[in-house]
């Protein structure tokens, strides 16, 4: 899995984030069964505790249900992941903002590239 | 207008009390085991007189931990490990495996990788692992042979012909492979590439249990921490300077512990 700790954010701070990410991305789509702790800290290579104590989190939210019986799963509120969906992207622009504004990009140099890339990415992807 | 108050009210006691009730503690399922695998108390060990390694050391590794010790070379990590494994005899405190005072049976609950082999080179890594089958009872065969097949070691190699880093690789899927309740591993990542110490590590988490417990000393601080439950950092003379769990203090200090250490033992 291309994801590496860095920095020195709390290693539970950057799990949390990626795995919030994957849910709301549909990596792990809303209603399937989410891998075992032991699985994901393997893949991530961190402490099962830390992993464990993420998926705390993610549950506290709301993003994952715990069945005691099967495990983990996303949930399939659309309405929460919509939420938070909408949480995560607007926080990412906010910060991409602040960077382009600490670059000098003023709001007519913003628009304009949106408008001239947009399409041109996405289809580059 | 009313309404809208009473609204935002009931809305705002309704959060309250989602906040109020505590959410499930995953972690206490885990933690249930009180007594710790490893307690040292007032350990004394000094190899010349007047020059102690370690002076009133004292070191608790709970169950379920893996924990990192930490510290510039020659502060005494090997010592103590060595110690705790009765390879060496302190001069003076108590090794406590499991509530018991250390003593030869303890050996049959630490898996212990030393700072240099003990095999000598003739023997082949097949034979290694039979000498260990037949050593510990609690040696998983089928698992040591997956890890060498996944490290791609030849089993009929002589131990002799094999690289540094590959003996330090069989090394570790001996000790690792074993059901133990306590893992000391003295420097498990020195000399191995990069691409070994991530199955190493993989390895180690993957055999986590929450009643067995991980010790490793080591210098690639940056390779392990995000492995570490706890830490400690130790310093000349068997002290320890800063101890805790390991990302409570990513946390706290807004740094990793690899900053962090250099920084408390810069030269």
């Amino acid at each position: 899995m291309a994801w590496k700790i860095s920095g020195d954010l709390p290693i539970s701070q950057q799990l949390y984030a990626k795995l919030q990410t994957d849910i709301l991305s549909g990596v792990y789509p809303p209603g399937s069964q989410f891998p075992p702790v032991r699985k994901l800290a393997m893949d991530h290579s961190v402490n099962p505790n830390t992993m464990q104590k993420v998926m705390g989190l993610l549950e506290s939210e709301g993003l994952l249900l715990c069945s005691s019986t099967a495990g983990r799963f996303v949930t399939e509120d659309q309405a929460l992941l919509l939420k938070k969906k909408k949480q995560v992207q607007e926080s990412f622009l906010k910060e991409a903002l602040a960077e382009a504004r600490a670059l000098g990009i003023d709001k007519e140099q913003m628009t304009d590239f949106v408008l001239n890339h947009f399409d041109e990415s996405e289809e580059n992807l | 207008m009313n309404g809208s108050v009473n609204e935002c009210l009931t809305d705002r006691t309704a959060e309250n009390q989602a906040v109020e009730t505590p959410p499930a503690d995953p972690l206490s399922e885990v933690m249930i085991e009180s007594t710790p695998i490893l307690c040292c108390k007032d350990l004394c060990k000094s190899y010349k007189k007047n020059k102690p390694v370690l002076k009133d050391f004292n070191f608790t590794v709970e169950a379920g931990k893996i924990t990192g010790l930490l510290g510039p070379n020659g502060c005494g990590k090997s010592t103590l490990l060595k110690l705790v494994s009765g390879i060496l005899v302190p001069d003076g405190g108590d090794i406590l495996l499991c509530g018991q005072k250390r003593s030869e049976k303890s050996n049959a609950l630490i898996s212990f990788l030393p700072d240099s082999p003990y095999f000598s080179g003739g023997q082949r890594v097949s034979s290694m692992l039979s000498y260990f089958a037949d050593f510990y009872p609690d040696f998983d065969m089928t698992l040591a042979k997956n890890m060498l097949a996944d490290l791609g070691i030849d089993p009929k190699a002589r131990f002799r012909t094999l690289s540094k880093g590959t003996k330090e690789k069989v090394q570790l899927v001996l000790v690792m492979s074993r059901r133990a309740k306590l893992y000391m591993l003295d420097e498990p990542l020195g000399g191995v590439d990069p691409a070994a110490r991530d199955y190493i590590l993989k390895t180690i988490i993957g055999n986590y249990s929450p009643d067995s417990a991980v010790v490793i000393t080591t210098h690639l601080i940056s390779d392990v921490e995000a492995a570490l439950d706890d830490f400690a950092f130790m310093n000349y003379g068997g002290q320890i300077l800063l101890s805790g769990s390991a990302d409570e203090v990513r946390e706290r200090e807004g740094k990793s512990l690899d900053t962090l250490f250099r920084e408390v033992f810069a030269c």
